[in-house]
């Protein structure tokens, strides 16, 4: 039984490698459309390659620019330090007024 | 139009720090307290219009408004310019930190000569407001232009060259600038005009 199994999967694996296109077998003339596939197949795989870099350079060009929270934060420190100073201004204005 | 880290000389890099920082103290000294609300949203202001991309070609230069803030702010508008530069390069990555003070030049000189020329020549009608505005805003960035290329210039790179680039690649900026600065002198010569007058404590 085991012995059988075996055959039967060496001879589905062998028929898949000469199915496969490693083993195209010599050069026929009937191979020539096979190339004109590949190069179709090559110049569509071209076009989604540049597609792709179109992407990661947009992509990457998104990162760069700065995000709502590193606006928001810069305002924040913006509105912070003068309030700070404004503060400090008026604790001083009012303590000589005191005095 | 920042000056990256490592481009300009360490000599260059250090002076322009250290008569940024002289200044920035005279321009905090100049400062009234009254003053302290209206300096901060142009600071604000300031920020962030250097994320507004003007779109020019397959790039795009962003404004940078340092004649209207020398408009609005007179004397505190280096103050104004180093706080949100210094902001900008900490969160942006615009420019570098070694680089502050010469971009603080680039842009807070003109920023100060623009004040003066808008006070001593605004005049009283809102036609000569609207005009010298403008012409301020437009001319700031002219001016911080020439400075760039001037310092750059400093680093061992052809003056003419760099000042040509830097002309032609602001051209449409200079335009825009020009623009947006007559528009708010002109709102606000028609909703606060005292707001115009650039030192509101000095005043009183």
């Amino acid at each position: 039984m085991n012995f059988g199994r075996t055959c039967s999967l060496l001879l589905l694996l062998s028929s898949c490698y000469l199915a496969s296109p490693v083993f195209a077998g010599p050069p026929t003339p009937a191979s020539e459309p096979t190339i004109k596939q590949l190069q179709e197949e090559n110049a569509s795989l071209r076009r989604q390659l540049m597609r792709l870099q179109s992407q990661v350079a947009a992509q990457r060009e998104e990162l760069n620019s700065p995000g709502a929270s590193q606006i928001i934060s810069g305002l924040g420190y913006i509105v912070g330090i003068f309030g700070l100073a404004g503060w400090l201004a008026g604790r001083k204005k009012s303590a000589q007024e005191n005095s | 139009m920042h000056i990256s880290d490592g481009v300009l000389p360490i000599s260059v890099a250090l002076g322009s720090g250290v008569a940024s920082l002289a200044i920035a103290a005279w321009s905090v000294k100049q400062t009234a307290n009254e003053d302290l609300p209206k300096v901060a949203v142009v600071t604000a202001s300031f920020f962030v219009s250097s994320l507004i991309h003007v779109p020019l070609g397959p790039t795009s230069v962003h404004l940078l408004i340092p004649g209207l803030v020398g408009v609005l702010l007179g004397p505190a508008a280096f103050l104004a310019i180093l706080l949100g530069l210094l902001l900008q390069s900490l969160l942006f990555q615009f420019g570098g930190l070694t680089a502050l003070g010469a971009n603080a030049l680039m842009m807070g000189i003109p920023a100060l000569l623009c004040g003066l020329l808008f006070k001593r020549l605004r005049g009283d009608t809102q036609k000569q407001h609207v005009l010298v505005g403008g012409l301020a805003g437009g001319g700031g960035t002219l001016l911080a232009a020439a400075l760039l290329a001037l310092l750059l210039a400093s680093g061992g790179e052809d003056f003419f060259g760099v000042m040509k680039l830097a002309l032609l690649a602001h051209l449409p900026v200079f335009v825009v600038e020009g623009l947006v600065s007559a528009f708010t002198v002109s709102f606000l010569f028609r909703v606060k005009p005292e707001l115009l007058a650039q030192q509101l404590g000095a005043a009183s």
